[in-house]
C-alpha cells in the first residue's frame, strides 16, 4: 500500500526538485515526491496528514559517532554543558566541582545494591578552572561503593579508594606517568589512557571492551537518534567480534528499531591481511540497518592530548610530538588491499603530519591500484591546511571534520595547543568545500552529543562556548551545512545512493522538524524542534521514546 | 636504581619487552626464543599472531587469543589490550615463568614499560630493542617514523642489530656511528634472532648461578660470536650507589647482570641488571651454597671485546 506523506514543506536535497509539498512511501522507500496531483499518477493510496505542519528533510546522518553513548546514559551524566537524554529529559549541565559531587550523591542514593557500582560520564574540568577530581572527592558520594567517572575526552577516568582497591591500584610502587600519585605515594585516583583506565573501567561498570556496544545500549543510542532526527548512523570504531555482530544484526533488524547503524571495523589488533578478510566476509552478512565492509583506521591520537602528529612548528607548549598509532607500512597494506577488494577505509588524522602521511601513502597505494570513486575519506582532519585540501581533492578523497569542536575546546586550542592561527583553520569547513572535496561533518558522539542540527550551527556559525567567533572565513551556510549532515555525509560511506535525499527509490529516511531550519534566524539552527524520524518508511515520534 | 621494598622475590614474574620497527627482527627473535626455551614456561605476548611462524608440530592448543605450545610455553595475542591480557596471565593454570612483550612497530617501550606497574606480580626485566641494520639509515632519516625509531632505540635497554651480514664495511660503519648519535650503548650484530638467552631473558642468568656452586663459570651457552660472560665473586660488603654506577657505565660493556650481593648497609640483596635498569631486592638468605655471609656473587654478561669488570674495592 502506498502513503502520501502531507507536510508544510518538504526539503528533498534533490537538486532536480528541491522542495515539495507531498512525498509517497511504499514498501519502506520513496515512490516518489511532488504535489498531492503528481503522486496519485501511482494508484491506490493513503493520504497522512499527521505532519501537514511539520518540516520534512532527509534522515540526518551522524558521519562519525560511536553507540556505546547508547550504553553511557544508563549512568549519571555529570558533563558542563546540557545534554539530552534518550528519554528526552534535558540534563543541565554542571558548573562546578560541587555539582558534580551532588549529582552523583543523588544517583548514589538510588541504587540500592551496595556491591553495584556508581558510574559516571563526561566529567570536563578543565571548565573548573583546571580543579583536579580525587579519589577523597568521590569517597565523599561513597566510600564503600567503587566509583568511577569518564571525563569528556573518553581518555581520563576519575575513581574512588574502593575502585582503586578492587582493581589492585591502591598501593604504592606504581610508575606510571598516567597515575598520578598522591603525597602518601598511593594513586590519587586520575586515571589516564586506556592502559590505566581498563582495569579500573571493569569494577565501576564499564565493558573491557568500551567501544562494544550491548543490546540495550543500541536500542538507547537509536532513541537518542529519533530525537535528533538521525535516521542512520556510524559506529566509528568497533572490532564487530561475533557477539557484537549478531547482536547488533538482530537488534537493527527488528521491525522496531529506528536506526541504520553503519560499523566500521578499527583497523588494531590483527594484521591488515586479517582485517581485510574479516571485513569482506562480515559485508556478505550486511542488511539494510546494519551495512557492513567498512575500515576505519586510526594514524595519529589527538590535539588537546597533545599525542596528535603535527608538522613544524608542533605544539605551541613546545610538547614533544605525538603518537603513531599504525606504522606507514602497514597504513599502506591496508589501502593497498582495500583498494584491490572495493572497500571504503575511514582513516583518522587530527594532527596535519598525520593527514600528509595518509596523503602520500594513499597516492602511493592508487599508483598501484587505480581505483574509481573510492571516496576514502579523512575523520577529524582538524590541521588540514589549504595545501592538503588540494591534495585531497587531486586524490578523490573525502573529509569527515569535527566542526562543533571549536565550540567545546576552541578556547584551549587557541591559547594552549595549536596556537591562534592553526586555531582558526582548524575544521576548515569553507575550505574542504571551495576544494570541492566531499564534506560530511561531525560529533563523535559520545564526545560531544549526537546533534547534527547543532553541529551544523556550530559550523556555519563559528562560535566557541565564549561567544567568540573563531574562523570566521571558515564558516558556511545553513544550505551548506544541512547538506554535510544529510548527502556529505551518505557519500563518504559509500551510501548516497540509499540514503542523504529524498528521492525516489531512495530508503524513506526523514527528519520530521517543528521548525524550518532554512527559515530560522541563524542562532537558533541549534535549537530547532525535532518531532521525529520515518525510517525505512515506519513513523518513530520522539515523544513514544 | 631502585630498591624494592621487602618481598618474596619468587613470586614475581620476570618480563623482558621487545621493541623495535616493521623488520627488525622481533618475531624472528620470538621465534628463536620459544623454540629454545628450554623447560622455562615463557608466555610471548604479540600484537597479532598474523606473522608469527610458530611450528605447527609445537601447538598443542589453540584459541582465538592464546596458543599453548609443548613445554608448557604459550603465546597471546593482546590486541588492544595488553593490561587486560597481562591480568589474564597470572590467572594461568600453570602460570608462566617468565614474560616476552613483543611491542608493535610504532609503539614505544616506555610507557609498555610503566603499564607493568599496573598489575601486581610483574617485575620488569629489560628492554630488549632490534633495530634492522639494513634499514635503520633510512627509518632514522623518514619524516614520518624517524623520531619513533629514535626514540625506540633510545628507551631500550639491550640493543641488538640485525640484518647487517650483508652490508659493507662502510654502511656497517655508517650504522654504528649513527646509533652511536643515539645512544651510548652498544648495539650488538645479530644473525636470525640468534642471541644468547642470558641478554634475552633474566631466568637463564639465575640458572647458571645455582648450577655453577662453585662459581667456576664454564658457560656452554656462550659460543656466541659477539658476547662474553664472568662471574665476579667479591668478599667485602658493597656500596651499592657505587657498584651500580660502576655497572650501568658504558665503557663497561655490560648488558645484563644478576645475583646476590652483601651490601655495606648490612643486608643481602638481589640485584638484577638490564642496561640502566637495575633492580636491588632485599633477600633474608642468598641462595648459593659455598657463598659466606659476607660475599657477593653475579654473573654480569657484555659484549666481547668490551666486557670490563671495574673494580669492586
Amino acid at each position: 500500500m502506498t502513503t502520501i506523506y502531507a507536510a508544510k514543506k518538504i526539503y528533498t536535497h534533490n537538486p532536480s526538485r528541491p522542495i515539495a509539498t507531498h512525498v509517497a512511501v511504499k514498501e519502506g522507500r520513496v515512490l516518489g515526491v511532488g504535489s498531492l496531483e503528481e503522486l496519485k499518477a501511482w494508484g491506490d493510496y493513503l493520504l497522512d496528514e499527521q505532519f501537514v505542519e511539520k518540516i520534512i528533510m532527509p534522515g540526518m546522518i551522524e558521519g562519525h559517532s560511536h553507540t556505546m553513548e547508547g550504553m553511557l546514559w544508563r549512568h549519571a551524566y555529570v558533563g558542563f554543558f546540557d545534554r539530552m537524554a534518550p528519554d528526552g529529559k534535558v540534563w543541565t549541565g554542571l558548573p562546578s566541582k560541587q555539582a558534580v559531587i551532588e549529582r552523583l550523591c543523588e544517583f548514589e542514593k538510588n541504587i540500592k545494591d551496595p556491591q553495584v557500582p556508581l558510574t559516571g560520564w563526561s566529567l570536563d574540568p578543565i571548565y573548573f578552572d583546571g580543579t583536579r577530581f580525587n579519589r577523597e572527592d568521590l569517597d565523599a558520594v561513597s566510600a564503600s561503593r567503587p566509583i568511577g567517572v569518564l571525563h569528556a575526552s573518553g581518555h581520563i577516568m576519575n575513581v574512588n579508594t574502593k575502585a582503586l582497591e578492587l582493581a589492585g591500584l591502591l598501593r604504592t610502587g606504581i610508575e606510571h606517568e598516567g597515575v598520578p600519585l598522591g603525597n602518601d605515594g598511593l594513586p590519587t585516583g586520575e586515571l589516564k589512557g586506556p592502559d590505566v583506565m581498563t582495569p579500573a573501567g571493569l569494577h565501576v561498570g564499564f565493558n573491557e571492551d568500551m567501544l562494544a556496544c550491548d543490546e540495550q545500549g543500541l536500542w538507547d543510542f537509536a532513541r537518542l537518534a529519533v530525537r535528533t532526527g538521525v535516521t542512520t548512523a556510524t559506529d566509528l570504531a568497533t572490532r564487530l567480534s561475533d557477539e557484537v555482530v549478531d547482536t547488533a544484526l538482530r537488534v537493527t533488524a527488528d521491525e522496531h528499531y529506528p536506526l541504520r547503524v553503519v560499523p566500521l571495523r578499527f583497523h588494531h589488533g590483527v594484521t591488515p591481511k586479517e582485517l581485510v578478510d574479516q571485513v569482506l566476509s562480515l559485508k556478505a552478512r550486511s542488511t539494510d540497518n546494519f551495512p557492513m565492509g567498512r575500515i576505519k583506521v586510526v594514524a595519529d591520537g589527538s590535539i588537546q592530548g597533545f599525542s596528535a602528529r603535527l608538522n613544524w612548528p608542533g605544539y605551541i607548549n613546545g610538547a614533544t610530538n605525538g603518537l603513531w598509532y599504525i606504522a606507514p607500512e602497514q597504513l599502506r597494506e591496508i589501502y593497498d588491499l582495500s583498494l584491490a577488494y572495493g572497500i571504503g577505509v575511514h582513516t583518522h588524522t587530527n594532527g596535519d603530519e598525520a593527514t600528509d602521511l595518509v596523503l602520500d601513502t594513499l597516492e602511493a597505494a592508487l599508483r598501484d591500484n587505480p581505483s574509481f570513486d573510492h571516496r576514502f575519506t579523512i575523520q577529524h582532519g582538524q590541521l588540514i591546511s589549504q595545501a592538503q585540501f588540494r591534495r585531497m581533492s587531486s586524490l578523490g578523497m573525502s573529509v569527515n571534520l569535527f566542526a562543533n569542536h571549536h565550540y567545546y575546546w576552541g578556547e584551549e586550542h587557541y591559547m594552549q595547543t595549536v596556537g591562534a592561527e592553526r586555531a582558526l583553520r582548524m575544521n576548515a569547513c569553507r575550505s574542504a568545500l571551495n576544494h570541492q572535496i566531499p564534506m560530511a561533518i561531525h560529533s563523535d558522539a559520545p564526545i560531544t552529543p549526537l546533534a547534527p542540527l547543532f553541529t551544523a550551527w556550530a559550523a556555519v556559525t563559528r562560535e566557541t562556548r565564549t561567544g567568540r567567533v573563531q574562523g570566521e572565513y571558515e564558516r558556511i551556510t545553513v544550505a551548506e551545512a544541512m547538506h554535510a549532515v544529510t548527502l556529505g555525509a551518505a557519500y563518504t560511506l559509500h551510501l548516497d545512493h540509499l540514503v542523504g535525499s529524498i528521492e525516489v527509490g531512495k530508503f524513506a529516511d526523514f527528519a520530521v522538524l517543528e521548525d524550518d531550519p532554512y527559515e530560522v534566524p541563524i542562532d537558533e539552527l541549534r535549537s530547532v524542534r525535532v518531532w521525529g524520524t520515518v525510517q525505512g518508511g515506519r513513523i518513530f515520534s520522539s515523544a513514544d521514546m | 636504581m631502585n630498591f624494592t621494598s621487602q618481598k618474596n622475590d619468587s613470586v614475581l614474574t620476570p618480563v623482558t619487552l621487545l621493541s623495535g620497527y616493521l623488520g627488525s627482527g622481533k618475531t624472528t627473535l620470538v621465534n628463536y626464543v620459544l623454540n629454545n626455551a628450554d623447560g622455562l614456561r615463557i608466555a610471548v605476548m604479540v600484537n597479532d599472531f598474523g606473522d608469527l611462524p610458530i611450528d605447527t608440530s609445537l601447538i598443542v592448543a589453540k584459541d582465538d587469543d592464546i596458543i599453548q605450545l609443548s613445554g608448557g610455553c604459550v603465546c597471546c595475542s593482546y590486541g588492544n589490550d595488553l593490561v587486560r591480557a597481562l591480568a589474564r596471565l597470572q590467572d594461568l593454570p600453570n602460570k608462566p615463568e617468565h614474560v616476552l612483550i613483543e611491542c608493535s612497530g610504532v609503539a614505544l617501550p616506555t610507557p609498555v614499560k610503566m603499564s607493568l606497574s599496573l598489575i601486581q606480580g610483574l617485575a620488569y626485566d629489560g628492554t630488549v630493542g632490534l633495530i634492522d641494520g639494513s634499514q635503520i639509515l633510512k627509518q632514522l632519516s623518514d619524516r614520518y617514523i624517524g623520531d619513533t625509531v629514535a626514540r625506540q632505540i633510545k628507551q631500550a635497554d639491550v640493543l641488538f642489530l640485525s640484518k647487517i651480514d650483508k652490508l659493507t664495511d662502510d654502511v656497517k660503519q655508517s650504522v654504528y656511528e649513527k646509533i652511536g648519535t643515539i645512544t651510548s650503548k652498544h648495539a650488538v650484530g645479530i644473525e636470525y634472532g640468534s642471541v644468547p638467552l642470558d641478554t634475552v631473558l633474566s631466568s637463564y642468568v639465575a640458572d647458571d648461578l645455582s648450577v655453577d656452586k662453585d662459581m667456576k663459570f664454564q658457560n656452554s651457552k656462550f659460543t656466541h660470536a659477539n658476547f662474553e660472560s664472568m662471574v665476579v665473586r667479591h668478599e667485602n660488603a658493597v656500596n651499592l650507589t657505587i657498584l651500580h654506577s660502576k655497572l650501568t657505565s658504558h665503557s663497561a660493556g655490560i648488558v645484563r647482570a644478576k645475583g646476590y650481593l652483601y651490601a655495606d648497609d648490612g643486608r643481602q640483596y638481589l640485584m638484577q641488571l638490564v642496561g640502566d635498569h637495575c633492580e636491588f631486592t632485599p633477600v633474608n638468605k642468598i641462595p648459593i651454597s659455598g657463598l659466606s655471609e659476607n660475599e657477593s656473587a653475579f654473573v654480569v654478561i657484555g659484549i666481547k671485546g668490551k666486557l670490563l669488570m671495574p673494580s669492586l674495592s
